[in-house]
């Protein structure tokens, strides 16, 4: 994407194609594009329950924030999205996470693609040990779906969306690790943003950042809103109530409450919910 | 002033060391001191010893020494040539069998193997690095020696001597013992350093940096070589080089397999030698002052290429 249509779909008019193309996904958008249902997660076989009997939806190019005091399951629920969890042999989930109508937890599913489809960016920038072109470059090799120049323009356009080719442009092969730790957050969501995923699942992704970084990743969550699907977990409720459409109440592994997130801030329906918003605990 | 005074006062009363008081800090920076200083004076002291006690043979042959290869306690002339070769040699196939096997085994164990396979084969491989050298030495010698000379020896004068240029490292007579065989021995030694420190380097690596590289796809191999493996690079290069300096200097286990002939030949199957092994078997055989002199001597060329050759690695480190 140029400089200009950025401009353009930031402004909210439909005057490119590409904005276009957003906004006939928005009208879409009340469809769910990932539904949680009945789902119980296993730390281990014989431990009890992390997550119990989780009902809920995640709306298309919605934010839908997860909070929830420390220890409640609202990362344990993230990372059940990806099934990233499948990486340690013990943990289990039961019921379904469905993705446009398919359940993720189906034995054939291939993981790898799901995991394009469903990215994540982490609670600590994960840059990989390489430079920073090679880390937005990353997965779209293993992909192997586009030739070296279509991934320049690919990489190029990650990196824009994510407001970091100013700073990068000319250093696109120097050490990621040389990066501060926004920049770095920055760059693990372009390196997201480059494979095109329909869900981005993010874990706390501020908590280790200042607060003009924090800013500057609520903004482009903003921004990203208009063309991905977003998963947040925070601890940080006015980050929950500035940027999420959705806000879920997580408490000891249970979804208290789930709605528009105005409502959850405002008028929620438990006690539980009112209190934590309240900072009664937590 | 009056003021001055005051706080003087305030300072002895409130702040200063209770009367009797030891200071203590002073002592330990003096006591800590004092064991660097050793460390340093027993460094320098072994330098000078090994030069006093090789200066004979230092006169006598100068740095030709280095590059002579007779080695004739009759005759009395002495060369270190051979045993270098013999040195460098063995050490070279000693790690480049242990890196590759090292690293391989430390990814199996901290990568892929299941947790009831990973913890009691690592318990083994730190014991293995416990084993005394000269037991792998006996084992070289009786059980490994004879296997190699009819499981590969033999098949190789068969098979590998016709091939071009590394034929003839195979030609030799397949006695079980040589420069090969002790190379070998080497790696088995080595490998359990390197497998620990690589092992240990990629347990360091928080688990969301394997998640992240997961998390946009990536398969087991891809994470491993292009994510992990790059992060510890530092540590898996220092692990060769404590397993490369390991197997230089080692003595027993070598001096047991590698056939004691101060000769430079060509086929790895060849009886050769190694400085370390040279001065073990000749030291208490040693009368003849100037063949004491050139053992001393050698002693002193073992302590430079280790020092040349860990301090360039070093440098290597350094560089990336």
């Amino acid at each position: 994407m140029n400089e200009h249509a950025e401009t353009v779909l930031s402004a909210h008019t439909a005057t490119s194609p590409e904005v276009n193309a957003t906004v006939t996904e928005l009208s879409s958008a009340t469809m769910p594009r990932m539904e949680v249902k009945n789902l119980n997660f296993y730390y281990s076989k014989d431990a009890d329950p992390a997550l119990k009997n989780i009902n809920m939806p995640i709306y298309n190019n919605r934010v839908t924030a997860l909070i929830g005091p420390s220890g409640c399951g609202k990362s344990t629920l993230l990372r059940t999205l990806n099934r990233i969890y499948d990486l340690y042999g013990t943990q289990q989930a039961e019921g379904e996470v469905l993705l446009d109508g398919e359940n993720i937890f189906q034995k054939n599913v291939d993981l790898n693609l799901l995991r394009s489809k469903v990215g994540m960016v982490f609670q600590k920038p994960t840059p990989f040990p390489m430079s920073i072109y090679d880390n937005i470059t990353f997965g779209l090799k293993m992909q192997g779906k586009l030739s070296a120049p279509q991934m320049a323009v690919r990489a190029k356009k990650a990196l824009k969306r994510a407001h970091l080719w100013k700073e990068v442009k000319d250093k696109l092969n120097a050490d990621a690790s040389g990066l501060s730790g926004g920049q770095q957050q920055r760059l693990c969501i372009a390196r997201t943003i480059a494979l095109k995923p329909e869900v981005i699942l993010m874990d706390e992704p501020t908590s280790a950042l200042d607060p003009l970084a924090t800013a500057a990743i609520e903004e482009l969550i903003t921004e990203l809103r208009e063309k991905y699907t977003i998963v947040i977990v925070t601890h940080n409720m006015q980050q929950a109530m500035r940027i999420s459409d959705y806000t879920g109440f997580m408490y000891l592994g249970e979804l208290m409450e789930f709605g528009p997130t105005d409502k959850i801030f405002h008028n929620a329906s438990h006690q539980k919910t009112r209190d934590y918003i309240a900072g009664n605990f937590g | 002033m009056v003021k001055t005074a005051l706080h003087t006062v305030m300072h002895a009363t409130s702040l200063s060391l209770r009367p009797g008081a030891i200071n203590g800090d002073g002592i330990f920076a003096r006591l800590s001191f004092t064991s660097a200083v050793v460390i340093l004076l027993m460094l320098i002291g072994i330098i000078l010893s090994l030069i006093d006690g090789g200066w004979e043979a230092m006169v006598k042959f100068g740095p030709g020494f280095i590059v002579s290869d007779a080695w004739n306690p009759v005759g009395g002339e002495f060369g270190a040539a051979a045993a270098i070769y013999g040195t460098l040699v063995s050490s070279l196939i000693a790690i480049i069998i242990a890196i590759p096997v090292g690293l391989g085994t430390a990814i199996f164990l901290a990568e892929l193997a299941p947790e009831w396979l990973s913890r009691p084969v690592g318990v083994a491989i730190e014991l293995l690095a416990a084993v005394p050298s000269i037991i792998y030495g006996m084992w070289g010698l009786f059980v490994f020696a004879p296997w190699f000379s009819e499981g590969f020896q033999l098949w190789a004068l068969n098979h590998l001597v016709t091939l071009p240029l590394i034929g003839p490292w195979f030609d030799g007579p397949p006695i079980g013992i040589g420069l090969l065989t002790s190379g070998i021995i080497l790696s088995f030694m080595i490998l359990p350093i390197i497998t620990a420190l690589t092992r240990d380097a990629l347990k360091t690596i928080p688990s969301v940096v394997r998640e992240a590289a997961y998390g946009i796809g990536a398969t087991p191999y891809e994470v491993i070589t292009r994510v992990l493996l790059p992060t510890i690079k530092n540590a898996a290069v220092g692990a060769g080089i404590l397993g490369l300096g390991r197997a230089l200097g080692e003595t027993m286990a070598v001096a047991f397999v590698i056939g004691g002939a101060n000769r430079i030949e060509t086929s790895l199957f060849m009886p050769a030698s190694s400085i370390s092994s040279t001065i073990a078997q000749q030291f208490n055989e040693a009368t003849n002052p100037l063949h004491i002199s050139s053992l001393i001597y050698l002693g002193l060329v073992l302590f430079i290429l280790t020092f040349v050759v860990m301090g360039s690695a070093r440098l290597l480190l350094k560089k990336r």
